[in-house]
């Protein structure tokens, strides 16, 4: 699939659940699509096992260390020692709650990446998505992007996506339904 | 509209899945069959990255998973061991009366309990005297002044009896009425009065475990009624419509394991100066054998599809049921078949497919039960 059409799926939302029925949803493609590089190394770099996105917060080694992202691109960043957390951007949610969701991941990221480290099932990786608040009230992923290779889609499972399927999103309003795109990886020195 | 993609959740599923049975649950599942003897290491792992309880809702601390992702789960453990993942999978059904009946404190206990601990969970409606027919279970539950129940009775083959940590538990205030008097009931595995009887020494799926449960005089208290008497028939009928396309995925897991290896045997096995794959009638039950895989996982897929979008469709559920199990027996009688005289010995896996594979056609429903559950939706 070409990158420029993966890149459409994954911020423009489309083929999954739509954040808000009946509204047109390509400004937010635009929006949402700043961290570019991410998503082109992941959709591109297959080959390549150590993929890594790179930002000055987010480091790497290997074929990708040559392309830089601008800090300015996440609105928000949340570093532990396992991992590290960026905020793509957030729709109809406040920007202090999308920060709050973004620590609260970091968090359970950095509390599973050492529990399954003891188990040494820690593996390098990195994972794009976009959450939205379901119908329970708790975060439901419409789109995803795992980097390959290993037991990497067993880590993000487990440390981003369940995790976040039980956090609570804040509610959805007249206005919308909050959703959040966010970037991490783990797992790298 | 109609859409067959999986999402990038579903793949990264799936990948987990695969994994996890090449790497944890194939290896040790000849040894697990031989032994009769469910690996619990296996079930702590597959509970540690979110692989067992796959339904449980994200908001009691569960993986919250939809019933496709639950059948592609299946599908990919029941590849390395159907035995295995039957055991694992038997969770779904003790906690599926949970989710559907149970009280918000009951969810929170019950629910709380499986997410923070590995335990393992039973449901129990066979009987020594009924199996097929649900609503001529004989259980005895007394209710007491204080709206507690006391239980007495027998219960047979139940999955995952010796390991559990609560059962579900179906018994009746009066066998006379039939489904009328049926009522469900959580019982922990230290209520005094429970106990467990001999692990049966089975044809196939050996790895799980299996075991009658004797109740005698079991006090349950009022916070433990699932379902009252009168209610708890179509509780246990509707958790069979839940967890029936989990049958048909360990089907379609069973067939694809026979499908590789007879592929994998086919293409090293000369006979009259050339691999067996190239005689046509070879070709011919691996087709047959490609063409059930697809057929069942389409309707497997259905019938969880129509379970996530909240549309009730018990024909897709019986019939994925049904014909999977009948295919998967096919697929492995021919996969024995291809292996001529090595499919007959057990130092070829074909043989232990073979086994496992008939219990398909006679747990949560026999190959006969699911036909008059089909003809009874097209009767009307
Ligand atoms: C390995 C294993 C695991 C199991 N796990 C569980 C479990 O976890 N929980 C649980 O509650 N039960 C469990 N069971 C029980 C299982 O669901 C029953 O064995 C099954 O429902 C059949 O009941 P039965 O053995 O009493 O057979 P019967 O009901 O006696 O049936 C015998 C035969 O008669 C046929 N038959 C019966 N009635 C009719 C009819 N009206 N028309 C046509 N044919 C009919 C049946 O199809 C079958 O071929 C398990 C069984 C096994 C072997």
């Amino acid at each position: 699939m070409p990158p420029a059409r993966q890149l459409r799926l994954l911020f423009g939302i489309s083929g999954a659940r739509p954040v808000q029925p009946g509204r047109a949803r390509r400004p937010r493609v635009v929006a949402w699509a700043a961290p570019a590089v991410w998503l082109l190394t992941l959709s591109c770099g297959a080959a390549s096992r150590d993929f890594v996105p790179v930002t000055r917060d987010v480091r790497s080694k290997g074929a990708a260390a040559s392309v830089a992202v601008d800090r300015r691109d996440y609105v928000y960043i949340a570093r532990r020692p396992h991992g590290v957390v960026g905020l793509v951007g957030a729709h109809f949610m406040t920007a202090e709650a999308a920060a709050r969701s973004v620590d609260r991941i970091a968090d359970e990221l950095e509390t599973c990446a050492r529990r399954v480290e003891q188990r040494r099932e820690l593996a390098p990786g990195a994972i794009q998505l976009v959450a939205i608040t379901g119908s329970r009230g708790m975060g439901e992923i419409t789109d995803m992007k795992i980097a390959p290779g290993g037991p990497v889609a067993a880590n993000a499972l487990e440390c981003i996506v369940a995790p976040l399927r039980a956090s609570p999103f804040p509610a959805a309003t007249s206005a919308g339904i909050p959703a959040l795109a966010i970037e991490a990886t783990w797992g790298r020195e | 509209m109609i859409d067959f993609e999986l999402t990038e959740e579903q793949k990264a599923l799936i990948d987990t899945a695969r994994r996890f049975a090449k790497e944890r649950i194939i290896p040790i599942a000849a040894e697990c069959d031989r032994k009769s003897e469910f690996p619990r290491d296996v079930f702590k792992a597959a509970w540690e990255i979110g692989l067992a309880n796959p339904t449980l809702p994200a908001e009691y601390g569960g993986p919250g998973l939809g019933d496709l992702d639950s059948a592609l789960i299946t599908e990919e453990l029941s590849y390395g061991c159907s035995g295995i993942d039957t055991s694992i999978t038997a969770n779904t059904l003790g906690l599926t009366p949970i989710k559907l009946a149970g009280s918000e404190a009951q969810k929170k206990k019950y629910f709380g309990w499986l997410t923070s601990e590995p335990i393992q969970v039973s449901y129990a409606t066979t009987e020594p005297g009924a199996g097929s027919d649900v609503a001529g279970l004989q259980c005895r539950a007394v209710k007491q002044s204080d709206g507690s129940y006391v239980l007495t009775g027998t219960k047979a083959w139940i999955t995952n009896a010796t390991l559990a940590s609560f059962f579900i538990i179906f018994a009746t205030e009066n066998p006379e009425l039939r489904h009328k008097g049926i009522g469900a009931f959580i019982v922990h595995r230290d209520a005094a009065g429970l106990t467990v009887g001999k692990h049966e020494d089975k044809l196939g799926q050996r790895a799980s475990d299996t075991a009658q449960v004797m109740l005698d005089g079991v006090h349950v208290p009022a916070a433990q009624v699932l379902a009252p008497p009168g209610h708890g028939f179509k509780v246990a009928m509707e958790t069979f419509n839940q967890t029936r396309p989990d049958i048909g995925a360990i089907a379609v897991g069973v067939m694809r394991r026979c499908l590789d290896e007879s592929v994998a045997y086919a293409k090293e096995r000369k006979t009259f100066g050339t691999a067996i794959a190239n005689h046509q009638l070879v070709q011919a039950m691996l087709a047959e054998m490609a063409i059930r895989i697809h057929a069942t996982r389409l309707l497997v897929h259905k019938a969880a599809w129509s379970l996530d979008k909240g549309i009730r469709d018990p024909l897709t559920s019986s019939i994925a049921k049904a014909y999977g199990a009948d295919a998967a027996m096919q697929s492995a009688l021919d996969a024995v078949q291809i292996f001529g005289g090595n499919g007959y010995v057990k130092e070829y896996p074909v043989e232990k497919l073979m086994r496992d594979a008939k219990i398909l056609q006679i747990y949560e429903g026999t190959a006969q039960v699911q036909r008059l559950v089909i003809a009874k939706q097209i009767l009307g």
